[in-house]
């Protein structure tokens, strides 16, 4: 790890005023991403500001018709909030399947939504939930939210204040976990409302989630398994490494969206 | 974990793929199921000690013959470790 000033911040009008102060500074949410890069110096900010002393940025709220998750509430707090898992049991199923029992009592919904590495899963449930970003600075519609890999519509300074679900009749997520590091190495994300069926994919695009278009005109008119049975995504623009090829990911695509659909609830 | 779950590997320049734990699976309590063990002793003929070669793990072997006797109605016959998710589809 290389030197480092670190800051407490106190609001995230602090966090960002401290942050445009700094050479190159990062913002510390829960690190389960950011420590581990420090540790093997692939990163090497000049500060690092710490999210974790603003108290309002944690817990979860319940609004009209939504479900709304502080950025620094951890992977933990979400899998054991009984507002969410009668809300969006979806969402505390998929919280609670993240990494493991250390990572979820660390690692927060916004840095894993800021990051959005490709292969996490709150992404996938953004998407597929058509949920809204809030920052100290504005909105942003899931749907304009993530740029690809590492990328956000995020500006320089610009930090995540809360996530905020709409809740759907219903939803599911599955995924088939890396064996070593349990990210997703394919995760569907099926949600289905009054007017909209959106199938989300994690794990398996080279630029991150993306949705299924196919899929989802197939489920709205037939919501049952069988109707995005015969629907293959293509595999030119999948992942492929160690642990799947391409054509692997497309296969286990399908397999789970069957799966998601069949438990959907 | 070289039986069932990920193998030691190299690009072609030689870097190592899975060179952390973040790629390297180590088994977890959760990784296998229970099952009933016993040793089945057959003395090597050709040694006085009887032994067959010394310090050889056998054990992913006994795996990876599990999941291909466990196979075997759908025609599988042999199977190269580790027996991950993509090989063994590919092997049925």
């Amino acid at each position: 790890m290389y030197n480092f000033i670190y800051h407490k911040a106190e609001s995230l009008a602090d966090a960002s005023m401290k942050l445009k102060g700094a050479d190159d500074g990062s913002v510390l949410a829960g690190g389960m991403t950011l420590l581990p890069t420090l540790k093997l110096r692939l990163a090497q900010p000049s500060d690092l500001i710490d999210l974790g002393p603003i108290g309002d940025l944690r817990g979860v709220t319940v609004s009209s018709g939504a479900i709304i998750i502080g950025a620094m509430t951890t992977h933990a707090s979400v899998a054991k909030s009984a507002d969410v898992r009668s809300a969006i049991p979806a969402l505390a199923n998929l919280a609670e399947g993240i990494g493991d029992a250390q990572v979820r009592n660390r690692g927060t919904i916004g840095g894993s939504v800021a990051n959005n590495d490709p292969a996490a899963d709150y992404p996938a449930a953004c998407l597929a939930l058509g949920a809204t970003i809030q920052t100290n600075r504005r909105e942003i519609a899931a749907d304009n939210f993530f740029n690809g890999l590492f990328d956000t519509s995020l500006e320089e300074g610009e930090l995540i204040k809360a996530v905020s679900f709409p809740v759907p009749s219903k939803a599911s997520y599955e995924k088939f976990p890396n064996p070593a590091s349990r990210f997703a190495l394919v995760g569907v994300f099926v949600s289905q409302t009054a007017n909209a069926v959106r199938v989300a994919v994690t794990g398996a695009g080279q630029e991150g989630v993306f949705r299924v278009a196919e899929m989802e005109i197939a489920l709205s008119s037939d919501f049952s398994p069988d109707a995005v049975a015969g629907v293959k995504v293509a595999s030119d623009s999948l992942n492929s490494d160690i642990h799947a090829g391409a054509d692997y990911r497309a296969h286990l695509i399908t397999v789970l969206a069957k799966r998601a659909v069949a438990a959907c609830k | 974990m070289n039986a069932m779950d990920i193998g030691v590997s190299y690009d072609t320049d030689g870097q190592l793929l899975s060179g952390s734990y973040i790629d390297y699976c180590i088994s977890l309590i959760d990784s296998l199921t229970s099952f009933e063990e016993g040793n089945a002793v057959k003395r090597c003929a050709h040694n006085n000690f009887g032994s067959k070669s010394c310090g050889e793990v056998g054990a992913p072997l006994v795996v990876t013959n599990i999941i291909v006797d466990g196979l075997s109605p759908l025609g599988v016959s042999g199977m190269l470790m580790p027996a991950i998710s993509s090989i063994v589809l590919e092997a049925i």
